[in-house]
């Protein structure tokens, strides 16, 4: 009986050094694996996480000029890279400052190398001081793919077509993008809390590529939700921004004495 | 008399550009390891004015930019990392606000942090 008792003592003191030499051992999130949960790259602005919402609050954009998401506040999908048949988000804009405010929501989006997102098509909102008033299909690509990545304002932006839109400000509405492959090109439609803004054909051989997303704005504070990205039935993205999936690059610095 | 006067005038004026050159801020960025490159450093006035621009890309291990004068003394600093923009982080606060002390040339060491891409 002294036998059991002392073999149960034994596996039990066992048991207990076991646990708790895991809890020791357990390490709390380092930044590799802040890395690896990131869906977006902040590639400029300034963005937090509020609410369950991805925010952006420096509205002035700082005009770099090495590709355009850069001269805007941006944030790009870090690691998905698809085409897509449909994409959505809620969004609102709140507290203009600077005109005309504009919106960007690529896709498309690629690059030679690192994040010189020279190539990429987008849907552009732009309004004035009352009310978004603009919808677009704007196309930006390289210019000189002989010039180093370096070089300043080697892109061209293009706007593909362009149709009144009147959207509020400090509402939040729903946005779907939806893009038909076809064999010269696509359709691409814009929805606006379900009602159709515009659906136009476009005979561009190059919107059928793969490439990453992007939600970009200045002028304004943007506040992003539910972003949702499918190709076919394939849901190849979603953030409903419940934690910080916002990875952003820094370099630390400090003041000389 | 009137000479006296007039050099008073001139010894103030004199004396009032001196002051004002010494109350000027000044802000420079040094490269503090050998595995970052930073190009394009700005400074990002808090107030919404005109960033500072420095021409300098720091790439060796001691690299320093040029002096920059700066007006806004509460701002941010920023660089280019690969066609992103990168945020310059304080060591002393953990975040990226910056406030100059006036009449003040800070030199602030930079340096790359692991979390890259």
């Amino acid at each position: 009986m002294f036998r059991k008792i002392g073999f149960i003592f034994c596996m039990s003191l066992l048991c207990a050094c076991i646990h708790s030499s895991g809890a020791v051992s357990a390490a709390p999130p380092d930044e590799d694996t802040q890395q690896i949960q990131s869906k977006w790259l902040k590639t400029s602005g300034a963005w937090t996480i509020q609410n369950g919402r991805a925010i952006e609050t420096r509205i002035r954009p700082v005009y770099w000029n090495y590709h355009e998401l850069m001269n805007f506040n941006t944030l790009t999908t870090k690691d998905v890279e698809s085409d897509f048949t449909e994409l959505t988000a809620k969004f609102g804009l709140t507290n203009t400052r600077i005109f005309p405010v504009e919106i960007l929501l690529s896709f498309g989006v690629r690059s030679p190398e690192a994040h010189y997102y020279y190539d990429f098509f987008a849907v552009k909102l732009i309004g004035d001081e009352s009310s978004i008033t603009t919808a677009s299909i704007i196309r930006s690509q390289r210019k000189d793919a002989n010039l180093p990545l370096t070089a300043k304002n080697n892109y061209v932006i293009e706007t593909l077509y362009t149709q009144d839109c009147l959207l509020k400000y400090n509402e939040e509405y729903e946005v779907k993008i939806t893009k038909a492959n076809n064999s010269k090109g696509a359709t691409i439609t814009l929805y606006i809390d379900n009602k159709r803004i515009f659906s136009q054909n476009l005979p561009i051989v190059e919107l059928k590529e793969k490439g990453k997303f992007a939600v970009a704005s200045r002028g304004a504070s943007i506040s992003i939700d539910y972003v949702t990205i499918k190709n076919g039935r394939t849901t190849v993205f979603n953030d409903d921004f419940s934690e910080n999936t916002i990875f952003t690059p820094t370099v630390s610095a400090t003041k000389t004495k | 008399m009137k000479k006296l006067f007039y050099l008073l005038v001139v010894l103030t004026m004199f004396g009032m550009i001196a002051c004002s050159e010494d109350d000027k801020t000044e802000l420079r960025w040094e490269n503090q390891s050998g595995d970052l490159t930073a190009s394009d450093i700005r400074w990002v006035p808090a107030s919404g004015g005109n960033d500072v621009e420095y021409s300098k890309t720091l790439t060796a291990d001691g690299e320093q930019t040029e002096w920059k004068e700066i007006s806004d003394r509460y701002g941010s600093g920023y660089c280019a990392l690969g066609g992103a923009e990168g945020e310059i982080i304080i060591d002393d606060n953990n975040t990226r606000a910056i406030s100059l002390s006036e009449g003040s040339s800070e030199t602030y060491r930079i340096r790359s942090n692991t979390a890259k891409k």
